[in-house]
């Protein structure tokens, strides 16, 4: 539990967001698909989706968009963000 | 008696098989229109793709698509389209709903009167000057109209600045929550001008109109519409907060959700009332009935549902784009976005002088909120379905003068975006990433 708490932690210190839904989905034995989706204090609502490798416990970048279907537009990455969470998982 | 019951009497006395003569409907006309639409959804997936890469709004890819689909290539034409109507009318019905979702009431007083003072401001004056300039070149009930669906701004491009520039600051505090306002205010200017506008056009030139005849029919159809809306609604927002946590949470919610939408698109257009305010009263009702969790849920299941049809109605409306009435109506294009340039700029200065901003959101905001994309297409086509009814002309120049500017704005946009932000100093320096989106390979190695 107390990963998810520092998740929790990390999405407001990078993102700037509220961590609203975390995703962990196991895509074969060592790759989990992770989507963290957040709200931010606008009341626009993101995701950031990114792969770890069970291996070596590497975060692949995989997107981050705004999560709406009219202004569909992927944003830049966060490589804090991406880093924080590989440190996590380390 | 049904199209089909019908047919079925017809066949029996013919004595023709019921299922061969379907069989030969599916083959015979239908096939073509699915073909065209898997077509239309794959072409618009594909330069939408292509577009994110490039750091564009994925809606500008699909209207690339459907103009290489249209009048490009030709491969579907605006009969064909005619045919897919019904694309239309349930993605506007959607465009609606999920607009009127965002007028939370809570959201209103989060953010403040401050912002709520400039979004309308600059919404009204910006409808003000584009309809005071076009009605130089085209008829009064059209220059409303265009008025209108200039107010529409896109928060896709802003927010990618944002976020790419990492930008902090009073601009950036005060452009996020007018944005997010502005659709819908934008939204409920142009329902109540396209009704006036259909009832000024909907007269034979020896009928004289007294003023209250000609706000009697927008004002039954906008009193219609509030009705049906908020009866809808109701019904819906009752239902979503009955929703118990169970593991078909998901589906009892999309199920409602589809049945608001198609009942108040449908019985709006049966009813003559507006098909756009309706569905977005209702959403406004939804929004405000439920709590924070259920819209939550609300938003992902119309998130996981609409795709798709948002991805034909974008590329259909790229479609329908003609060179010849662009060209023709040259001029009022060129009026259209220089009008809604100056309206933007000046009238988000009104705006921030009333509630006295400093001066940096006074210079800035303005150029920050000329990116224009769905909704305006969106409402380019509501326009062009009710308007070709009564004047099939007029209809083709708002359709083609808007989808043609929002390719200007949505390309444009970004930049002007940048610009304003850097000029405002609230960017950073953030150096170019490179990100491989078709392959997720790009990791932080050690």
């Amino acid at each position: 539990m107390e990963k998810f708490a520092r998740i929790s932690r990390i999405t407001t210190d990078y993102l700037h967001g509220t961590l609203h839904k975390l995703i962990f989905q196991y895509e074969g034995p060592n790759k989990v698909h992770i989507v963290v989706s957040y709200e931010d204090r606008n009341e626009y609502w993101f995701d950031y989706e990114l792969d770890l490798n069970m291996n070596n416990h590497h975060v692949d970048f995989n997107s981050h968009r705004l999560a709406s279907t009219l202004e569909k537009v992927q944003i830049s990455r966060d490589e804090h963000f991406e880093q924080a969470l590989q440190e996590l998982f380390d | 008696m049904s199209f089909f019951s019908g047919q079925n009497e017809m066949n029996k006395l013919k004595g023709v098989d019921t299922m061969m003569l379907l069989s030969t409907n599916i083959h015979g006309d239908m096939s073509g229109l699915i073909i065209n639409l898997g077509v239309i959804i794959l072409m618009g997936m594909l330069f939408g793709r292509i577009a994110e890469y490039f750091k564009i709004p994925a809606i500008t890819g699909y209207l690339i698509a459907g103009l290489l689909l249209g009048p490009i290539s030709g491969f579907v034409s605006l009969e064909e389209i005619k045919g897919m109507s019904i694309i239309s009318d349930v993605a506007l019905g959607f465009i609606a709903f999920q607009v009127g979702n965002e007028l939370w009431f809570g959201k209103l007083k989060n953010s403040g009167m401050k912002i709520v003072i400039i979004t309308v401001v600059q919404a009204v004056f910006t409808t003000a000057v584009v309809t005071f300039l076009t009605m130089f070149f085209v008829d009064l009930s059209v220059a409303l109209v265009l008025g209108a669906i200039a107010a529409a701004t896109a928060p896709a491009p802003i927010m990618m600045i944002i976020k790419k520039y990492r930008a902090k600051g009073e601009l950036t505090d005060t452009i996020l929550p007018v944005v997010g306002l502005d659709d819908a205010v934008g939204v409920i200017m142009f329902g109540i001008l396209l009704s006036i506008s259909v009832s000024m056009l909907d007269v034979t030139s020896a009928e004289v109109l007294t003023v209250f005849e000609m706000i009697k029919t927008p004002l039954f159809e906008i009193l219609i519409s509030i009705g049906l809306g908020g009866a809808i609604g109701v019904g819906s927002g009752l239902a979503i907060r009955t929703i118990s946590h169970n593991r078909d949470r998901k589906e009892k919610n999309l199920n409602i959700i589809v049945i608001s939408v198609f009942l108040t698109t449908g019985t709006a257009l049966f009813l003559g009332a507006s098909p756009i305010l309706t569905p977005m009263i209702a959403g406004t009702v939804v929004t405000n009935m439920i709590n924070k969790d259920c819209y939550v849920l609300e938003e992902e299941t119309i998130r996981f549902f609409v795709p798709p049809i948002m991805i034909a109605f974008f590329t259909i409306a790229g479609a329908q784009l003609q060179f010849d009435v662009v060209f023709a109506a040259g001029i009022v294009g060129v009026v259209y976005i220089l009008g809604r340039i100056f309206g933007k700029m000046f009238g988000s200065y009104l705006g921030t002088t009333i509630v006295k901003s400093s001066s940096k959101v006074k210079k800035y905001l303005g150029v920050s909120l000329l990116p224009q994309s769905g909704v305006a297409i969106g409402l380019s086509i509501a326009a062009y379905n009710e308007l070709s009814v009564v004047a099939g002309p007029e209809a083709l120049v708002v359709k083609n003068v808007i989808l043609a500017s929002v390719l200007f704005f949505a390309l444009t946009g970004p930049v002007l975006v940048k610009i304003a932000f850097t000029r405002a100093d609230e960017i950073e320096d953030v150096k170019e990433e490179k990100v491989i989106p078709w392959k997720n390979s790009h990791a932080y190695q050690e």
